[in-house]
């Protein structure tokens, strides 16, 4: 893998994570999955590289269109090291790594995006969710717990349906363009 | 086979060049040996999977340094070992670019070669004019045309400024004057900077009057072609046709037919007053330009694209409110890039999805679908990865898996731009098998040996409208129909006529 | 031409990106070691008008829509914060201040942030990446290059697709699978696309060393650095003392 292919390659998952939470939106999904480039590039560059292909994605699409996602580069950034790391280790072509990649994110993601929320937004979202923190906000009076806690469902789903999306994708690419998702369970 | 060496203290010479890719046994390129003088001309002709870009490749240093292969043999370039400091090469593929500024796309191999912003300024100028898209340079890429695009993916190769110059297909997407115009500057480029100017392409008819030597290439091996006759086969080829009667278009006969449709883009964009029956058992062409809007047409066909005037009729029922995914049902299209739709990890099963996503049974569907592979010849591509096989086998793929859905009505959509002459009549005679007898073949191409080839009627179209209509033999006889069309300096034009 | 029209110009022309960028992150500093609402407040004024008057009225049309954010914001603190002991009728004033104080932190970032945005051409930005990193600068123009073709790409699929009968508008599960249809042609084609380019540096000459083009700040662009310096220290001076 000479340098010119990883840079390209960088290109092209910080392009798959746009067209990627394009396509959900055409099709009007409940789920985001614009996260899927970042997920990719981790399995086919390896976990630093991803990473750097999740972080760069949120730059970019702050420097280009709304700067309050540069932050959360960090949280793009967490998915590509989680599932670089997995695919190293397991390939990502079986039914168990994903399921161990969407569970890991689903708590990992938050974690990480959570003091980020909390700092900007008091918490909220701006979405449905907001009833959530609010009801737990008040039970319990801890603002990063709860702000924890009401984002971990849509997490959970997003996360889990886009690695199971990638395992699905990576087993339909020619074996030349897997990378390190090339190993399966032997 | 008796390409003598001549022991050369100048120019190119190239000698045992052998190609194998890894985990294949093909020999990709079989002992070539040829060589060319410092500003001459060179054209290789060849089918597709031939070798012709592998052999490009292997010339530009791209081979093994970034295509990994085994390569035998030596690359000798004024009596130097050529690197990949001494070529500079135009891919087959012209879509795809670095930058989205056309400025910037030519000029940033002359910023690597450490010019100052003035000096790239002029040289991109000149280069610019040399190619023809000098009014492009503010422009972004992804607003330019096909063949605009391929000129700028030109000047690119030439600002690398090197002493070979090689481009793969380079004019696929050209009008006939901007191929000759194109090739005229090139050769008087080559000439005067005296560098070696090789072009490959499917047919050699441009090569008249502009390419010093002519070379054909053919499972890897080189031949020289010494005396070329430049001529297209113009014999209609009798099988290719289904004997059926031809029917003057009434009502009842017609599967698809256009009543004055007009859908407009722009001012000047879209078409117009559209008049048009595509009629059963027959073999229809459409033919015209770039630009002329077959592309927009093809889309009213099938509902992408919905008339703002007028109407489009199946067996004379308008079509304006059903959706383009049942419309799918009557009528196939094969596009011409069968990237654009495949997505399975197995031939059989992507033939079959189009049977599957209708609520065929999964097994049967890809009975259906080894079934059609068979009869193609091809059962052994069944388990295999499409994308692990040429780009000519994926077209097969897509072909199969219109035609596995038995449509009506099928469309073939400028079946010429990736297709050779095999491909297109394997695919011809797979039509005329499959397609029932009532049903109808539409075949849009800008080229016009495929539509005199091919199709028993044909429609002229040019800006949007249609300039003439009628039996394909009498078309082509009408100079005044073609040469509004632009079509009279096309080479097969000239022979015919 | 209104005053809006002609100072936005002047920014975006005169002005150097890195410099812009400094004076934003140096703003956003400055908000984040503000704890006071009145401070906060006062700040937020002279950031929007400054914005206002250098970039034009189009900052209102980026700052507006935080507005529903600000207010859910207050409304919850205001219901269930911890800290709230004191009430008017149900809503907690010390929740309310708690959501008023960060909103008034977030509007001052997001105006800081979408000023350095608004007054400055995507090509100047991306030289300005290039500047920093010649990788980094790549990157940029790659995907600024990839994404209008993949864009037309995932149109093309998504019509290619329907006419071999794909419907887009059945249940969710089926629009997951419509998904996988349309987006995996979309990523074959696009790691397809980044092999042929990587290849197409190559034989265009990347990772030559390039003539290195360093920027000169002018009168404009330490004008700018200073004011912002001066609200920085401005601010700390009266946090300390």
């Amino acid at each position: 893998m000479n340098k010119r292919l990883s840079l390209t390659l960088i290109s092209a998952g910080i392009v798959i994570n746009i067209i990627g939470g394009l396509l959900a939106q055409a099709l009007k999904l409940p789920i985001f999955l614009d996260s899927i480039g970042t997920m990719l590039a981790a399995v086919i560059l390896g976990p630093w590289l991803g990473a750097l292909t999740g972080l760069l994605s949120n730059v970019l699409q702050g420097v280009f269109t709304d700067p309050v996602n540069i932050p959360f580069g960090l949280v793009n950034a967490v998915i590509g090291l989680v599932v670089g790391f997995l695919a190293m280790k397991r390939g990502f072509q079986d039914y168990i790594t994903p399921l161990i990649a969407g569970l890991v994110l689903a708590v990992l993601c938050p974690l990480v995006g959570t003091p980020i929320a909390v700092y900007l937004f008091g918490g909220v979202t701006g979405g449905g969710i907001d009833v959530v923190y609010a009801v737990i906000l008040k039970a319990s009076g801890k603002i990063f717990s709860s702000a924890f806690l009401a984002r971990i469902p849509a997490n959970l789903a997003d996360k889990l349906l886009s690695a199971y999306l990638i395992m699905v994708i990576i087993k339909k690419l020619p074996d030349s363009m897997k990378g390190y998702g090339a190993k399966s369970a032997q | 086979m008796d390409n003598i060496l001549l022991k050369q203290s100048t120019g190119l010479s190239v000698t045992g060049l052998s190609l194998k890719y890894p985990g294949s046994d093909k020999q990709v390129l079989d002992d070539i040996n040829f060589s060319l003088n410092m500003g001459e001309v060179c054209f290789i002709t060849g089918a597709n999977s031939s070798g012709k870009s592998s052999l490009l490749a292997a010339l530009a240093g791209l081979i093994p340094s970034s295509i990994p292969g085994e390569l035998t043999g030596k690359i000798l370039l004024n009596n130097k070992v050529a690197d990949e400091l001494s070529a500079s090469l135009c891919i087959q593929d012209s879509d795809i670019y670095l930058f989205e500024e056309v400025y910037r796309e030519i000029a940033y191999p002359l910023l690597n070669a450490s010019f100052s912003s003035e000096e790239t300024a002029d040289k991109v100028r000149v280069i610019s004019e040399l190619s023809g898209v000098k009014e492009l340079l503010g422009r972004k890429m992804s607003t330019l045309s096909g063949g605009e695009r391929q000129k700028v993916a030109i000047a690119a190769a030439l600002a690398c400024d090197k002493e070979l110059i090689l481009l793969d297909e380079p004019y696929e997407q050209f009008d006939p004057c901007s191929v000759k115009n194109i090739l005229g500057s090139l050769k008087r480029y080559a000439h005067d900077n005296k560098r070696v100017l090789i072009i490959t392409s499917k047919r050699y008819e441009y090569a008249d009057g502009i390419a010093d030597r002519l070379f054909n290439i053919e499972n890897g091996r080189l031949t020289e072609i010494r005396n070329p006759v430049y001529s297209y086969p113009h014999k209609m080829r009798a099988d290719a046709l289904p004997k059926k009667t031809a029917q003057t278009g009434d009502e009842d006969s017609s599967l698809i037919s256009f009543t004055n449709v007009t859908h407009k883009f722009s001012e000047n964009s879209g078409i117009s007053g559209i008049n048009i029956c595509f009629n059963k058992g027959e073999i229809t062409g459409i033919m015209g330009p770039n630009g002329a809007g077959k592309t927009t047409l093809l889309k009213h066909c099938i509902g992408l694209l919905r008339p703002h005037e007028g109407s489009v009729l199946y067996s004379g029922k308008d079509i304006k409110d059903i959706p383009v995914n049942k419309l799918a049902f009557k009528t196939g299209m094969l596009f011409q890039n069968p990237d654009d739709q495949i997505f399975n990890e197995r031939a059989d099963i992507e033939i079959a999805w189009g049977l599957t996503i209708r609520g065929m049974n999964k097994k049967r569907a890809v009975e259906k679908a080894v079934n059609i592979l068979d009869e193609f010849g091809m059962n052994q591509i069944v388990r295999m990865h499409p994308h692990s096989l040429s780009r000519s086998v994926r077209q097969v793929i897509a072909l199969a898996s219109v035609l596995v859905t038995e449509p009506d009505i099928l469309i073939l959509d400028e079946p010429t731009r990736t297709m050779d002459d095999r491909l297109i009549d394997v695919t011809m005679k797979m039509i005329k098998r499959y397609l029932k007898i009532d049903g109808a073949v539409v075949i849009i191409s800008h080229d016009p040996s495929v539509i005199w080839n091919y199709t028993e009627r044909c429609y002229l179209i040019n800006n949007g409208e249609i300039a003439a209509s009628g039996y394909t033999e009498s078309i082509f006889k009408e100079p005044d129909a073609l040469k509004s069309c632009g079509l009279d300096s096309h080479p097969f034009i000239t022979g015919l006529l | 031409m209104g005053l809006n029209q002609h100072s936005n110009l002047f920014f975006k022309n005169n002005v150097n990106v890195g410099a812009k960028f400094s004076a934003s992150v140096i703003i956003i500093v400055t908000i984040m070691l503000i704890s006071g609402w009145e401070h906060l407040l006062i700040n937020m004024i002279i950031i929007i008008t400054a914005a206002m008057l250098t970039a034009g009225n189009v900052i209102l049309k980026r700052i507006i829509p935080f507005l529903y954010i600000c207010f859910m914001m207050i409304l919850i603190h205001s219901i269930a914060n911890p800290a709230n002991s004191t009430y008017w009728h149900f809503f907690g004033i010390e929740g309310v201040m708690y959501g008023f104080r960060i909103s008034l932190r977030l509007l001052a970032i997001v105006t800081a942030a979408n000023w350095f945005i608004l007054t400055s051409d995507i090509s100047d930005i991306t030289a300005w990446f290039a500047r920093i990193n010649s990788d980094l600068g790549i990157i940029v123009s790659l995907v600024l290059s990839i994404l209008p073709a993949m864009k037309l790409q995932m149109k093309i699929t998504m019509d290619v697709q329907s006419t071999r009968g794909l419907d887009y508008n059945k249940n969710l599960f089926h629009k997951l699978k419509c998904y996988i249809a349309v987006i995996v042609p979309v990523i074959i084609k696009t790691i397809i696309r980044a092999h042929e380019m990587s290849r197409l540096l190559y034989l265009r000459g990347h990772g030559k060393k390039m003539k290195s083009i360093h920027s000169q700040w002018k009168i404009s662009d330490y004008a700018v650095i200073s004011s912002v310096i001066i609200l920085l220290s401005v601010n700390l001076w009266i946090i300390f003392f």
